[in-house]
């Protein structure tokens, strides 16, 4: 120790802004290149995969003068729109039943309520399509049958059926959006209102929804935004004479011979329009809500609504939408995964384990089960590590620059997976990268650092600085202090967004589908050729792999790691 | 071990200057507190000195090695101090033991060491027992030994306090306060302390540095700031409730009591005499204060010179167990605030009389502004 400060001024910030570039390079070609190349491949013309492309805007031409395209403009805005309404409403009863009044076991109500949340929205279509298909849907089967019926009753593959099955998948979403709202309103500001005089449902209706308007505004926003960009719904129910979503155009511009790259990632800067339009009302709507200061620090629990015999009218509700959203369907995949033959008559089933057998045995589907799990593994962790390097230099240190990283690091959140994937195909279509599983895996940590980096941030906050202060004074380096200190004590947090990451990507099926290969194939993209055949009952199979993957990391997660897994 | 220097040091946070210019010597193996209301700097100065604020003015030395300065700031973990936390900071995913031997694992020191100096260390505290225990199944004084022997075991050559006892108990605290102090005398490390709480202060320190937005206010041994606050601010901080502007009116050189003119709120020609403002030039201006504890109230008229006597009327007392706190309005609309003896047995109303003897009175000349 003859001169430390010389080694030790230059070194920190050394290794800090070493440490900077690389997140800040890894952030530039997960993110930053492929949105540029959205817009860059909107504006090219050729094969993307060769070098012969050339600048020309007939492809963003196409989609802004067509009127094919334009009228799927407006009906994808119209869809997400519905979907929205509906899910809202719908979301903001359960928040009140759940938060407000006497129903009986809110708490288990609330979990059958979030459960579709870690569910696959694909899968969930697939069974709607065994459920409620209008030639051999069991619903319209067994009805016809029961009541002699010459008409089948519903048809699934329909808009109506695309919102149906849309709206069951973002009453969750809608549902965390606003809870908290009612959850944590000053109940004084309830009690003010009865003590003026006003009875449960005037005080509701005058001073609750009024204060939560904005929470719930914000929500419907978000919901739309995140229904414009789906794919996996419409294309799986997206039947005859049925309009197209901008989505299913993109896959179509891709994966119909020819392909035509230019054009799908001119669909898709149609498609960012839209979603920029949903997302800046979304933070208008947020706005807005942060001037009604609604919590407070207060414990008080609120004044139940008395509900009386309506009570089990509410549980009744809550159960109905389970049953929807989770039961029936997944009872339906599981009957017709273990039928041979479509079925006819509900009281004349044959049981046979063949298809099992023959999806389990397929060496394609094992290839696919194995490259799911590599890629549920590596990109979550990746994900995670890289959503804990950003959320640490953005809350914890005052290098220049850390707001840009945090920018980077939530833009993906405005950019539909379908899109994303276009932008990365552009960008990386003529380097090793493309058509292997790594692209994937990028494709993934790009969508999910958003999430992922909420989570980590927030789990940050929670730490007390001077926990980490006192490291450093005992000696340690940065460096060492936050893997020390700081990660294991915020490990509940980075389990719960490995997790949901986790989740969210063996479920993923929006940007897997333009970026798979042959030898890359995952059991989402997998069950969607199954559905492009039109054989459903291997779909149906291939989907229940899939689910128990989900459920097999869920029970992990949450018995071995003790992850909570509803924030 | 080793002493301390703060030379013009200011720590601005934007517009905000937290610390200006502070200026101090610590010797070696002294315990130095910093005392002042919340607010004033004391704690950015203490977190200044470990190297978890950046100075933005002035140098620190640590034993003479200059850790901050124009162009230098070596980071804390290398300046070679070591910090108790107000909220503890013991780490919750850690034993006692983990917690105490951290700092010798990152410098990986053998394991048998390790283990000897943590053992050392916890028995220092008194936790000797409790080293496979989790810091949350501590009281909030152990928690707070658990912080202590993890400050101690680094050697560290300055031991940094940051109200470290602002979270305990009343009874608890004054405990720690003489164990804090025992431990200093028995290790002998240099020590700076920060607190709020003056009787803290008075108990454990070497010196006393009182400080006031950003910058000192006046720096003694606790006696010298007890008996000799120099400034108003200081006075009232040092819980000196009586407080007269007043004006030298003549001091002869004589070794009789000088006298002063007390001259607030229309008390005009209230004279008193005063030991300190002997060979204070007439005419002088300043503020007289005396302690509570040092205005004699009795019944009767006293005997004696007769100086500084008052007669007047009780108007509160309050009996707080071992004392009674009384204001006292005199007969020419002085207000005193008194301390007696509860044996006096005094309640409002009661007709008094107040004697201050000449060398109670504390006099702080107002700067001339």
């Amino acid at each position: 120790m003859t001169n430390p400060r010389r080694d030790t001024n230059r070194s920190t910030p050394v290794t800090s802004r070493l440490g900077m570039l690389v997140i800040l390079l890894a952030l530039t070609f997960l993110i930053l290149v492929p949105m540029v190349f959205i817009v860059v491949g909107a504006t090219q013309e050729g094969a993307a995969y060769t070098s012969g492309v050339t600048f020309s805007l007939d492809s963003l031409r196409t989609v802004f003068t067509t009127k094919a395209y334009l009228s799927s403009f407006a009906g994808t805005a119209l869809l997400s729109l519905s979907v929205a309404a509906l899910a809202v409403c719908v979301a903001s009863m359960f928040a009140w039943l759940l938060a407000r009044t006497n129903l009986p076991r809110r708490g288990l109500l609330e979990l059958i309520i979030l459960l579709p949340l870690f569910l696959s929205p694909f899968v969930g279509a697939i069974a709607w399509v065994t459920l409620a298909s209008r030639n051999s849907g069991i619903v319209n089967v067994t009805l016809g049958q029961v009541f002699g019926l010459s008409e089948p009753l519903v048809n699934i593959a329909s808009t109506g059926g695309v919102v149906w099955v849309m709206v069951m998948y973002f009453i969750p979403y809608g549902y965390i959006l606003i809870s908290p709202a009612l959850k944590n309103m000053d109940p004084s500001l309830e009690e003010a209102g009865y003590l003026c005089g006003a009875g449960p449902l005037s005080t509701t209706l005058r001073v609750t929804i009024p204060i939560v308007r904005p929470a719930v505004l914000s929500a419907f926003f978000l919901v739309a935004v995140i229904a414009a960009g789906v794919f996996s719904i419409p294309a799986v129910l997206g039947g005859q004479g049925g309009f197209t979503p901008l989505s299913v155009h993109i896959y179509r511009a891709i994966a119909r011979p020819p392909a035509n790259y230019p054009l799908a990632a001119a669909v898709g800067c149609a498609l960012l329009l839209l979603v920029f339009v949903g997302l800046h009302l979304y933070r208008r709507a947020v706005r807005a809500s942060s001037r009604f200061v609604t919590v407070t620090a207060r414990g008080f629990r609120p004044r139940l609504v008395d509900l009386g015999r309506l009570r089990y009218a509410g549980v009744a509700l809550c159960v109905g939408y389970a049953s929807l959203a989770i039961l029936l369907p997944y009872a339906a995949l599981v009957l017709v995964s273990i039928t041979p033959y479509t079925i006819t008559d509900l009281t004349k089933l044959t049981f046979t384990l063949g298809s099992f057998q023959e999806i389990l045995t397929s060496s394609r589907v094992l290839e696919a089960v194995k490259n799911t799990m590599l890629i549920g593994v590596v990109a979550p962790t990746a994900c995670v590590a890289l959503a804990v390097a950003v959320s640490y230099v953005v809350e914890r240190t005052r290098i220049r620059g850390r707001r840009a990283l945090e920018y980077l690091a939530v833009a993906p959140v405005a950019v539909p997976g379908i899109v994303f994937a276009v932008g990365m195909l552009w960008a990386y279509v003529r380097t090793p990268l493309y058509a292997t599983v790594w692209i994937l895996v990028a494709v993934f940590i790009a969508s999910y650092l958003p999430h992922a980096s909420r989570m980590t941030g927030s789990g940050l906050l929670q730490i007390d600085r001077v926990l980490e202060d006192a490291a450093t004074v005992c000696g340690a380096s940065r460096v060492k202090t936050l893997s020390k200190i700081t990660v294991p004590l915020s490990k509940p947090s980075l389990l719960s967004a490995w997790i949901f990451v986790f989740v969210l990507t063996v479920r993923e099926i929006n940007a897997a589908i333009v970026l798979y290969s042959p030898d890359t194939m995952v059991l989402s993209v997998l069950t969607w050729d199954y559905v492009e055949f039109g054989d459903f009952q291997m779909a149906a199979v291939a989907g229940l792999l899939q689910t128990a993957l989900l459920v097999l990391g869920l029970l992990v997660g949450r018995f071995v790691f003790r992850v909570r897994l509803m924030r | 071990m080793a002493s301390l220097t703060l030379q013009d040091v200011g720590v601005q946070y934007g517009d905000v200057a937290a610390v200006r210019g502070m200026s101090l010597d610590v010797e070696e193996g002294e315990f130095v507190t910093l005392l002042g209301p919340s607010g004033c700097g004391k704690t950015t100065i203490l977190r200044a000195i470990a190297g978890l604020e950046p100075c933005t003015g002035g140098q620190i030395r640590i034993g003479g090695e200059l850790v901050a300065g124009p162009g230098v700031h070596v980071p804390p973990e290398k300046r070679g101090v070591n910090m108790v936390f107000q909220t503890y900071a013991v780490w919750p995913h850690m034993s006692v033991f983990g917690n105490v031997a951290f700092g010798l694992k990152i410098r990986r020191r053998p394991r048998s060491e390790i283990r000897a100096k943590v053992k050392d260390a916890l028995e220092l505290v008194g936790l000797a027992a409790f080293s496979d225990r989790y810091a949350t199944q501590l009281s909030g004084g152990q928690q707070q030994r658990v912080a202590l022997a993890r400050a101690i075991v680094t050697e560290p050559r300055l031991l940094l306090f940051d109200e470290p006892l602002s979270n305990l108990d009343a009874g608890l605290r004054e405990q720690m306060r003489v164990e804090l102090r025992e431990l200093h005398s028995r290790i002998g490390k240099t020590a700076i302390y920060v607190t709020h709480d003056q009787s803290e202060a008075m108990v454990m320190s070497d010196r006393v540095v009182l400080m006031n937005g950003g910058d000192i206010e006046q720096v003694g041994t606790p006696r010298e700031l007890y008996e000799g606050p120099r400034t108003r601010f200081a006075a009232e901080f040092l819980g000196i409730p009586n407080l007269w502007p007043a004006r030298v009116v003549a001091g002869d050189g004589t070794g009789a009591p000088a006298v002063a003119e007390l001259g607030s709120d229309g008390v005009a020609g209230c004279r008193v005499a005063i030991d300190r403002v002997k060979g204070v030039e007439p005419g002088t201006r300043g503020i007289v204060a005396v302690r509570a504890e040092r205005v004699e109230v009795c019944r009767d008229r006293p005997g004696g010179s007769g100086v500084n006597v008052w007669d007047g009327t009780v108007e509160v007392a309050a009996y707080l167990g071992g004392r009674v706190e009384s204001r006292i309005r005199s007969s020419d609309d002085l207000v005193l605030r008194a301390e007696t003896k509860p044996s006096l047995e005094l309640v409002a109303g009661d007709p008094v009389f107040v004697v201050i003897p000449p060398d109670a009175f504390v006099w702080i000349p107002t700067p001339p502004s």
